[in-house]
């Protein structure tokens, strides 16, 4: 079934979409303003600390992770779509196994984000304290890639359960594409907070 | 149109990274990464979540609100600059600690108003 006659379909309902869509965008947005909340947050602490904020971040390895861990949401975001696609097109199996792609992608990005984590803690980085300068530098960065990794974690729990259901086929393809709005928008805030968190706290 | 999306992507990432090592004053540094961030933003949407295949309503319904709740956040911003809103910090520091006691608990109590009006509006709306 593709996109389109799925929006014929729905046609009849607001906006021409399907009410898990929709739920799900709302949500997004929801998610979205907390984010934005939490990045404003952190713009207005640096604002307010901007003779003893800190900029530790060296090439290697935190520049190189975090780079490193935008291409992997990236390219999972891709595949993600393909698997979209795959359902679309009735494919229950390939789209099983792109869902599959998608959840190893992100497996692989918590597991380089805890390695970064694990370094800068082993420098003496915590959420109240480090030894560069202001101490809610790591409050406003374990606090924002925290909570981004706890969305990683739980949209790989939601697209492990999406997978198990198309496999057994008892999910339909709206169930998937609202798994995929999910996914996508998990790697959009990331789009934030790579540049926000990580690029402007280069070592110079 | 998928796979140019996602090319795109990554080379505006790559821009991104570059301008980190580029000697740029912050400011203008984060203005082309908020910009960058953005574009990359709206591409996700668009191709990735599909918005460019729904219907127009939907994204003019979600879009421009969140946009405005964003730019009511941003508001905030100038204090940040200035360590304090001004008139309270000018009135606070003019008077001596009681006075200032006694401000803080004006200012609480102006909050009881806008607790009771809310209030309302939301057990009216609860009643339907």
């Amino acid at each position: 079934m593709s996109i389109h006659a799925a929006a014929t379909h729905a046609s009849s309902s607001p906006f021409g979409i399907g009410s898990k869509k929709f739920g799900m965008w709302l949500f997004i947005v929801s998610d979205a303003l907390t984010f934005a909340t939490l990045l404003v947050c952190y713009a207005y602490v640096r604002m307010a600390n901007a003779e003893s904020w800190p900029v530790p971040f060296a090439f290697s390895p935190s520049v190189l992770f975090s780079t490193g861990m935008t291409l992997v949401l990236l390219s999972s975001s891709l595949t993600m779509v393909f698997g979209v696609h795959a359902m679309q097109h009735g494919d229950r199996g390939r789209a099983v196994r792109w869902i599959l792609l998608t959840m190893m992608g992100g497996a692989a990005f918590v597991v380089l984000h805890l390695t970064e984590w694990r370094h800068l803690i082993s420098q003496g980085m915590t959420p109240a304290a480090n030894p560069w300068g202001s101490p809610v530098f790591g409050a406003a960065f374990f606090g924002i890639t925290g909570l981004h990794m706890l969305h990683v974690t739980i949209g790989v729990v939601y697209l492990g359960i999406t997978a198990a259901g198309v496999g057994r086929g008892r999910f339909t393809e709206e169930d998937v594409e609202a798994s995929g709005l999910y996914w996508h928008f998990v790697d959009l805030v990331w789009m934030f907070v790579f540049p926000l968190l990580y690029l402007m706290s280069v070592k110079p | 149109m998928t796979l140019r999306v996602w090319i795109f992507l990554l080379v505006l990432t790559a821009i991104e990274v570059w301008l980190a090592y580029v000697h740029a004053s912050p400011m203008v540094m984060l203005a082309v990464l908020l910009i960058l961030s953005f574009v990359k933003a709206g591409y996700i949407v668009a191709y990735f979540m599909h918005m460019k295949q729904e219907k127009r309503s939907l994204s003019l319904s979600l879009f421009p609100i969140m946009l405005l709740c964003i730019l009511a956040l941003l508001m905030l911003l100038p204090d940040a600059a200035r360590a304090q809103c001004v008139m309270c910090k000018r009135t606070a520091e003019a008077q001596n600690a009681e006075q200032a006691r006694r401000m803080n608990q004006g200012i609480l109590v102006l909050a009881i108003p806008p607790v009771f009006v809310v209030g309302g509006v939301l057990m009216r709306a609860s009643r339907r």
